[in-house]
Parts: C-alpha cells; structure tokens; sequence
C-alpha cells in the first residue's frame, strides 16, 4: 500500500482558530475536511504539506439550514451522505441531492463533505498516478515537471474539473462564503473556478470555504445526470446539471451547465437561452441538446475518447431536459454507463 | 446420464454445502494472510524497477543508497548467485524462437518492459527501504522497442532476445478445409481482439522470509505453487532441502501467482542479512509489473451446412506474450487445443503463434488460454444460427461434441458431455424477458457454451500426495501441501476425508501447503486440485479406513466388510458399536499404522504431434453454458446485464457451497473481462496501474448470478467430480457480446464491451 508522507495534524475547534492557523504556517499548510480526496493525493506525492488544518472538528461547519422559502445554506463540512438524503434539499433541489450521491461509494460520502467536492483537485490521466509511474514517464507541469504531457506545446495544464456537485450549484445559482484571517466574502460559485487544470480555485489557499447558499427554490426545477463506467466509486466522465424555471408550461430562466469536460465546470449559456419563453417540448429539447453539445471541447485526457463524450453531452442534455419535462420514462433519475 | 460411480450411494458429508472450516475467521478478518506476519527484527523490503519499456542500463550504482539511513542490503543483478534462469518452452525446436527461455531475477544490463525490477532493497522500515531504492542511482539509455504481436513478427522489428520474437508456435490440421467450405451453406467470417487483463486478487503480492533455527531459508508466503521452494534455491544456488515454503491462505490467485514472485527476493534478502524481510508489493507495482492474461487476434472462418453442422473451422491466434516467456507456450497450446470450441468440425485448421514484445509480460490466469478463444468460437457460432434461422440452444445441440468423439488435436473424449443439457437449462433459467424499460432500450439474450481442461497436460506426469491420520481420541489430521487459494480447496479435502472416515467434518484439522511438512501435492492451478489432491487424499483415507476397519475386525470378531465407519465409532451391520479411540489404541499395540501416506498419479501420456492429431493432451474437460439477458442502451451504448444464469457439469459437488461459490465468482469476474476490465499500454507505458483506472465490476454492476449444478458423476476426480475452479470464466463475455447482438443485431467483435465501443457499433459514432 502506499503511505502518508509525514505532516503535523491541526483540529481547530472554530473557523477563527483555523483561519488563524493557516495563516501562521503561510504554504506549508493545507486544509483537509473528509480528506478522500487529499489524502489519496499526498500518497502519491501530489501534495506534500507539512502541516494539515482539519476542519472536521469545526462544529459551525456542519449541517443545512433554512429552507426552500429564503434560500438553504450548506456548512462546508455537511457530509455528502447527509445532503444526499436532506428532505429540503431532496424535496426542492434535487439536482444537488443526486449529484451527493452519485460521487464515489457509500463508504466515501460518509467522509467527503460538499466543500471538498467543490474544491476537488482536478483529473488527468497523466496525473492521477503514484509518484513513481509519475517519475518514470516523466514529470508534467501540475506537478513537479514543466510541460504538458496531453498537449505538449500547451502553455497551460487541461486537467478536468471533475466535481459531481459543482456544475449543479453552478446551475443552481449558488453562492460560497470564503473567510480567512483577513475577512470574508461572498462570491457567486461560478466565480470561484477558474479555467486552469493547475489554478483552478479562484481563492487564495488561506480562504476556507465556510458555507454554500443557495437561492430560493422559486419555481426551479432541476437535474443531474452523471456519465461513469460503473454503478458506484467512479468520477464523472461527464456530468450535466439542468436547471429550469417555470411559469406555466413556460420556461422563464433557465440554466445548463456540464461538468467533467474542462479545467471548470462550463456553461452552456446559449443552450439555456434558447429554452427561455419555450416549452419543453421534444423539439425544444433536441435543438437545445445540440447547442448544449457545442461548448464542450473534452480533451483525451481521462476515461473514453472525446468524440463519444460529446455525443453524450446531447444525449444526456436532453434526457435530463426530458425529465424535467416529465418527458422521460420514470425511474431514471441517473444515467449510468458500464 | 451413466455415473461411474451410483448415484444413489449415500453420502455423509459429500454433497452437503458445509461452512468451510476457513470462512469464519476470513469474515472475523482473523487470518493470518502473507502480508500480516511480522517477526521481530523484521527488516522491510522495496524493489527499484525500470521506468523504462526497453532500454540498456548504462550505469547502476548502488554505493550511495546503500548509506542512507535504516539500509541493511542493496542487492542488484551481479549479487544473485544465480540471476540467469532458463526454462523450457515445451514442445518447440529451435526453428521457432529460442529453445529455451530466459529469465532473469534481476535486469541485467537490459530491461524488456516497464517495471522490470532492477534491485532489491532491505531497511529498517519500508520508508527507509523506498527512500533507498529511489536514490539508488541508474542511467538508462532507451533502446528501440516492439509493442504488439504483429508489430513483433514484422521484418526488422527490434527483437526482445536473441533468437527473434516467436516464442511459440503451435499447428493444428485435421481433415479437407477446402473440400468441407466447398460443402458450406453458410460461412461466417470474424477478427475479434481481446485485451490484456489483470488478475487483480484482492491480496496483493506478498511475504515474509527468515533463517529458521536450523538454517533453513523459510518464506512464508501468498501463492499458488510451494514448489517455487526449488526455484528459490536455484537462484540462491543452496540444496532444495535447504529452503521450505510456506504457503498461507490466499486473498485470490487466479494465476497471477502461479509464477514466481516475491519468494526468490525474500529468500536473496533473507539470505544475505541473515534477518527476517517482510516484501508487499503495493497494488500500483501489482498492476504495472506482474504477469498479465495474454491479449489475443484471433481470425476466424467457419462453414456449415444449412443444417447448422459445423463442417470447417480456419483459425488464426496471436498473442502477446509481453518481454518474458514465463507461460506463454502452455497458455497458447490451451488456446490450440480448444479453439475450434466444444463441438464437432471435420475439417479444422488452427495456426497459433504467441510473440515477445516489449509490452508487460503475460502468464497464466484463470482460464489459461482456453478462455479467449471461447469470445471468438460463441460469436462464430451465434452467426451462424442467426444467418440459418436457427435457435441458440438448437445450434449448439446440432453441434456438440459426444462421447467417442475426438478433438481436432486426436483426443478421443471418454467421458459424458453434457453439452446440450447445460445449454437448455441455462437458457430456461432466464425465465419470462424482461420488457424494455424505456423507448431508447433494447433487451436480448444471448448463450456461450465452452470447454475446459482440469489437471495437468497428460506428458507432465502430473501427481499429488496426501497424509491422513487418526489422533488417539479419534480426531483427524489431514496433510496435504495444497496451497488454498480462497477457493476452498483445503475445507473439500477435509470433507472427503471426514467421509470415508465417518467423523464429522469438525473432527477435522487441516495443516496445509508447507512444502517440508506437508507432502508435496502440486500446484493450485489448472483446475486440478480437487481433482488430483482430491483424488490424493481420498486413496490415503480408503487405506486407513482399511488399516483401522481391519484392526476392529479382529476386535469385534467380525468380517472387516461388515464394519462401517460413522460419527466417530466403528459400527457393525447389526448396530454394535464400538469407540474408535479403543480400536485405535489397539492399533497402537499390534503396530497398524493409524495414517498412511497416498500418492494419486493421474493418466499419464506422452506428448503429442498436434499437427497430426495424434492423441491425448489433457486428462479430461469440464463444459459449461451460460445465459444472459442485457439491456442496451441504444443512445449511449451502455450495457447492463439484467438477468445471467450458468451451467457447468461439475461431475459431483463435493461441497455445492463452494461450487456455487467458484461458479458465480467466475462469472463476475468473467462479466468484468467482458464490460471494463482493460489494462491499457501505450507504446510499452501502462497506463492502468491504480484501482481507479483498471475497473474491475463493483457489487452494483453485477446481477445475480444463477448457478446450475449439474453432476454426472463422470469426472475423474473423487466421486467422480470434474475441476470447476477456472471454467466459469470463459463463457461470460461472449454470453454478453450474443445477447447484445440480439438486442440491436450490432456485434461488437473487440473486448471489453464498453459503451463506447458498443455505440460505435451501433452507428451513433458517425458524424
Ligand atoms: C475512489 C474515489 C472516488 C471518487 N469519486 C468521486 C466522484 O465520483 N465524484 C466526485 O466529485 N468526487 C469523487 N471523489 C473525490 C472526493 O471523494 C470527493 O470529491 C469528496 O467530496 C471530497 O471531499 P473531502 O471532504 O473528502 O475533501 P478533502 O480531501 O478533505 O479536500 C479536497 C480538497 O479541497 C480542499 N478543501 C476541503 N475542504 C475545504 C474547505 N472547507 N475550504 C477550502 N478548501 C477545502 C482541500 O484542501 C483539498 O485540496 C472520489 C475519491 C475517491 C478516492
Ligand atoms: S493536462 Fe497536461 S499538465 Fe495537466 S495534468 Fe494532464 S499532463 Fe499534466
């Protein structure tokens, strides 16, 4: 098996102490919540930081408040097994409750929380390996090495944003509250990815993600449907968040957004735009899938080939629309390819 | 169906599924496995491989590595006594390939593929030991490589060894091919591909070795074959007597260690510090390095009459056999020997070459070439009832072997095939179809039969030994060195011996798979263990129960024949009893022995000529049929299995418990091979070497898998059972292949059956 390079352990009790923490040890130190995704990382040598501030202690951290009515916020550390199964959150935002618990298996969503998914290191083929496979075919430049070993002329690493929940909060309208030992802010969750497989946090590192907003359910409606091989453990090859607001039969906004295909999670704004003032008709739909497909430039650098996936992007764009439309036949809440 | 032995016979035990006397303490997490053993002063154990797929090593210094802090021992090529081994490739001249294969411990000068180990490290702690292999200080010089069969056998392709890329070559040609297409109706021509898969037990590769007090080297270890003890003792260049192995309970084989692997490092390390070592090779080394099944092209015409009689069969198999040799000879002469599939041809011609490569080295795995070939004979078959008209079941009654009938290699079968039974029963336990569950989803089904050998190939004089003896209170111990891959292998012996011998099965203490105090009983492969060890100990437990039946005769003053053996006395027909512990004790004073030691030799045979179809190759065959229903998702692709059920002529369950047990786990872990599994090399790179890349089917993409015992009693093992352990696996992926080309009529002709492929084949790829 492999093993943990050695680092020193923090359990602040409160966001201050943490905060407080981080800022003492400068780069040295790394924020940990469920740690499913760090740590599998630091035994491959992808991080190395001497000392880890856990946030798990952090009682202020936990748990889903308010409701559908005034909009629900989610502590960062809100394991993705309890958004999974919350009633509001099911109820009212279901697109979030089936991307919870579609991410990884049972035993993973027990520990991972909503706030590491968000932050989720991104993926690439080249990447996700041990230190020494990594060493033998040579380092590339998100870690350790200096080109690209996908696209060796790029400038920039395309490693894939590859988060369950963060094109649905996107497509949600959600906001994150970021507070450090400096202060807080509040930024729309869109903002907060930046297009880079390397940087792809727009948060400085002594930020900690405190909270997930998330606006008024107000006539939303919403879906996800998440492409991997197998029925559990797996990431998403593609994910698609739709999120749809009605008046009527008629779409009044609407938003689309696919996970999985870049170094962010990428809108589809035209594709949301042409449902606007529609209904949801299979016509509507299919054109609306094919615009949908376009934005997404997936390169080969994690499970099936890009040409398939961006073929999927319409297809599950128009299922997920269908089923918002009560189009699709029932009991399909995910795809699911093996 | 004919039984050797009455079917009507009353057993006890046998035919009971009993709770293996190893289960409990598995779930309990109480079993001592090959990586949870420690000693003290334990040194622990990395290994330094090559990145490189083919490259010369320059320099290799070890000087600094050897000072770093913890270091016992840095070892490399020139401190093995012995690093050059040769093996024999079985059957070939020097006309294909070299003669005789080379191995080496350790890479010297040269490395053939990625994660070719290059030297040995022994540290305080594995921290220590890794740190010190990865400053261990090496150059490289890459060489031109080869990295697929048919880019091997192509003019001027860099060769892998001296002696040229063919490793082996096997022939086969029986009857008038052109004469028998000439009389086909219908001929069906196929190329399929599969894929270089991984064993992936869930226990990696591990083991620890020490210089017992009597200066023995002992490795206690995780593998299929205690015998490696004599390889151990090559490479250390010491008496075969002077290195015992110990073989523990495994967390799965499934032949990926059937091969040497830790045991020759651990006994060099344990040697040259004089310490116990400790080596467990991390699930990223298992994947990236260790032997792999054999990746195949394998082409295919087949002609048959409008009667769906198969009458001629052209094949052609490459394999890949990776940078080494290692099994890949017998793997392909498996492949020979059953690639024209369980049924009747006239006309049969069969070339089939395995080549070196610079791609990871392939070996045995469950199966053993006689499972790739089963994709490409189902799906030849399922084309040709479809281009007939015919019915699944039907096609393969009209075609399957009998008894009397030979294989295209000679072999005349002489026990029951109960081919077509297996194919009807599994294709009824599908039951009523299962209505598609939306607009954009087909369901089919599909059937695949196979064939495969259990025990050794007839010319390797295979045998197996055993100890049975009572204790003086009338307890049992059974001896015998069975390596216990999971598969219960130990908990059956103990059941045929608490038969015979009328004990209840808790009586039973079972010391196993110790290659100094277990007699030796040959390797847990091939299917044969039942079978040969079976066989093995039910001739030791016959004996004693004559030895102790007979002192009890003189006892009782009653004929021995009239004396039976139950719940631990001795009974007479007309209900006298008496305890075994005094008829024991009374062996003890007129000196009968109270154990006895059998040795089982199975049919032995000389090899043979294939090409000229001249005789037997193995003792006998297990067939199989299995049955699946899919759906298939005709917008993405996507393949779920909704209903499987699997038949296989077992000749007798000893334990159904454990029958049942190997038949659904061949079959999952045949869906896996056929839907995800792939090991994915790019230009000799492996790309596949974490759990999170190599996907191996979780509890949520398997259905349930219905298992059909049937039991002809025609086996050659005890009571007439037949090997189970590796047929299961072969039928599953063409099982899938059929039933989605009855789904959609797309026939996907490469493994795995991914989405992906499975869309392309639909036509939803084409822009
Ligand atoms: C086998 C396996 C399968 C997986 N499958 C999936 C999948 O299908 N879909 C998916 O989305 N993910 C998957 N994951 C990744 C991971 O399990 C989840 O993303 C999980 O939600 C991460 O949460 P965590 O609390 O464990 O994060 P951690 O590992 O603790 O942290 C992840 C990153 O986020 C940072 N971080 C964590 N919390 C905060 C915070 N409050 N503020 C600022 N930074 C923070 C950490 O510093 C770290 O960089 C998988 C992981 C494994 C090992
Ligand atoms: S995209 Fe390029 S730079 Fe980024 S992780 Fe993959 S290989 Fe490395």
């Amino acid at each position: 098996m492999l093993r943990l390079p050695p680092f020193t352990y923090l359990a602040p009790r409160t966001v201050d102490d943490a905060a407080k923490a981080l800022a003492s040890h400068g780069g040295a130190a790394m924020l940990v919540a469920g740690g499913t995704d760090l740590y599998p990382n630091m035994k491959r040598r992808q991080f190395e930081p001497s000392v880890l501030v856990g946030l798990l202690a952090i009682r202020e951290l936990r748990g889903v408040r308010g409701g559908a009515r005034e909009g629900v916020t989610l502590g960062s550390c809100t394991t993705l097994s309890a958004v999974a199964v919350h009633p509001e959150i099911a109820a009212h935002y279901p697109a979030l409750a089936t991307a919870a618990g579609l991410v990884s298996s049972p035993q993973l969503r027990n520990m991972g929380t909503i706030g590491g998914n968000v932050c989720v290191d991104t993926r690439c083929n080249y990447y996700n390996q041990s230190y020494e496979w990594r060493k033998a075919v040579g380092f590339c430049m998100k870690r350790d090495g200096a080109i690209c070993l996908v696209a060796p002329r790029s400038p920039r690493c395309w490693a894939v944003s590859s988060s369950d929940t963060a094109p649905v909060l996107w497509s949600l309208g959600a906001r994150v509250r970021l507070r450090s030992a400096a202060g807080e802010r509040t930024i729309p969750v869109e903002t907060l990815f930046r297009d880079d497989g390397i940087e792809y946090l727009a948060k400085r590192p002594d930020e900690i993600l405190t909270d997930i907003l998330l606006p008024p359910a107000d006539g939303w409606r919403s879906a996800y449907l998440k492409l991997r091989r197998r029925g559990s453990f797996d990431f998403p090859v593609l994910g698609v968040a739709v999120a749809v607001q009605m008046e009527g039969d008629v779409v009044r906004d609407a938003r689309i957004v696919v996970g999985a295909v870049a170094s962010q999670p990428r809108p589809a704004p035209a594709a949301a735009a042409a449902l606007v003032g529609g209904r949801l008709t299979s016509e509507l739909i299919a054109r609306v899938a094919e615009l949908a497909a376009g934005p997404a430039k997936p390169l080969d650098n994690t499970d099936f080939t890009h040409p398939y996936r961006k073929k999927m992007t319409r297809v599950f764009v128009a299922r997920a629309l269908a089923s918002l439309a009560g189009l699709a036949p029932a009991g399909e809440p995910a795809a699911e390819v093996a | 169906m004919a039984s050797a032995v009455a079917l009507g016979t009353p057993f006890r035990l046998v035919g009971r599924p009993l709770p293996r006397h190893d289960a409990r303490d598995k779930v309990a997490a109480a079993t001592a496995y090959a990586a949870d053993w420690a000693m003290p002063g334990m040194l622990h154990a990395a290994v330094l491989r090559s990145p490189y797929p083919s490259a010369r090593i320059v320099k290799l210094e070890t000087a600094g590595a050897q000072r770093m802090p913890g270091v016992a021992v840095v070892l490399t090529a020139k401190d093995v006594p012995r690093n050059t081994l040769s093996t024999d490739v079985p059957g070939q001249t020097t006309a294909v390939g070299p003669l005789r294969a080379t191995l080496y411990v350790l890479a010297l000068e040269r490395v053939r593929h990625q994660g070719e180990p290059v030297a040995l490290v022994a540290a305080e702690t594995l921290e220590q030991a890794r740190a010190a292999a990865e400053a261990i200080d090496v150059e490289y010089e890459p060489v031109p490589g080869v990295f697929g069969p048919e880019a091997a056998l192509a003019p001027g392709a860099p060769r892998v060894h001296e002696g040229g890329n063919v490793l082996a070559e096997w022939r086969i040609a029986r009857g008038d091919l052109a004469a028998a297409f000439a009389r086909a109706a219908v001929v069906v021509e196929g190329e399929y591909a599969t894929q270089l898969v991984d064993a992936a037990s869930l226990e990696p590769e591990a083991g620890v070795a020490w210089i017992d007090s009597d200066g023995v080297i002992t490795i206690r270890v995780s593998t299929q074959v205690i015998e490696h003890f004599r390889d151990v003792a090559e490479a250390l260049q010491v008496p075969q007597n002077r290195v015992r192995v110990i073989g523990t309970y495994l967390g799965g084989g499934f032949g990926g260690k059937e091969d040497v692997t830790v045991e020759v490092y651990l006994g060099l390390l344990a040697l040259k510090t004089g310490r116990p070592v400790r080596m467990v090779w991390t699930r990223q080394e298992s994947l990236l390095a260790r032997a792999k099944r054999h990746p195949y092209r394998m082409r295919y015409r087949t002609g048959a009459l409008a009667t769906g009689e198969i009458v001629a069969q052209q094949i052609e198999l490459l394999a890949d056999a990776g940078a080494y040799a290692y099994l890949s000879a017998l793997v392909l002469l498996y492949s020979t020997v059953t690639a024209a599939g369980p049924y009747r041809a006239p006309a049969v011609r069969v070339e089939a070459r395995v080549a070196y490569t610079n791609n990871p080295p392939t070996s045995a795995m469950r199966g053993f070439g006689a499972m790739q070939t089963v994709f490409a004979y189902e799906s030849q078959i399922d084309q040709i009832a479809r281009a007939l008209g015919l019915d699944p079941v039907e096609v393969r009654g009209v075609n399957a072997l009998r008894r009397g009938d030979s294989l295209p290699v000679g072999q005349v079968l002489e026990t029951h095939v109960a081919l077509p039974e297996l194919a009807a029963r599994a294709w009824a336990a599908l039951g009523p179809p299962t209505p598609p569950r939306a607009p954009h989803v087909r369901v089919g089904r599909g059937l695949a039969c196979n064939f495969q050998p259990y025990g050794r190939i007839v010319w390797l004089h295979d045998w197996s030994s055993a100890w049975v003896g009572f204790e003086m209170d009338g307890s049992l111990v059974v001896r015998c060195g069975v390596p216990d891959v999971g598969g219960g292998q130990a908990s059956s012996l103990g059941q045929i011996a608490a038969e015979v011998l009328g004990v209840d099965f808790d009586r039973v203490s079972l010391h196993i798979s110790d290659s100094a105090l277990t007699p030796l009983a040959g390797t847990t492969t091939a299917s044969r263990q039942l079978y040969m060890s079976g066989n093995a100990v039910l001739k030791a437990a016959r004996e004693l129960r004559a030895q102790i039946l007979s002192v009890a005769a003189s006892l009782l003053g009653a004929d021995p024949t009239a004396l039976d053996l139950a719940d631990g006395d001795v009974v007479t027909r007309d209900g006298r009893t008496l305890p075994l512990p005094t008829v024991l004790s009374q062996c003890a004073r007129v000196g009968v022995p109270r154990s006895h030691l059998a040795v089982y030799h199975a049919p032995a045979g000389e090899p043979v000529d294939l090409a000229t179809g001249s005789g037997k190759v193995f003792p006998d065959y297990t067939f199989g049929a299995h049955a699946a229903e899919v759906e298939v998702d005709t917008e993405t692709g996507a393949v779920r299995v909704l209903k499987y059920a699997a038949a296989h002529d077992v000749g007798r369950a000893i334990n159904p418990q454990s029958v049942e047990g190997q038949i659904q786990g061949g079959a999952v872990q045949g869906l896996g091979y056929g839907l995800m599994e792939e090991v994915v090399v790019e230009e000799g790179v492996n790309l596949t070497t974490s759990f999170a890349s190599y996907l191996v089917p979780s509890a949520a993409d398997v259905p349930d898998v219905d298992p059909i015992v049937v039991e002809s009693g025609e086996g050659l093992g005890p009571f007439g059972a037949r090997g189970i352990g590796e047929p299961p696996i072969g039928p599953p992926a063409a099982a899938v292949a059929n039933a989605i080309a009855d789904a959609t009529g797309a026939r996907v002709t490469r493994l795995p059956l991914t989405a992906e492929r499975v869309a392309a084949a639909l036509g939803l790829l084409r822009t």
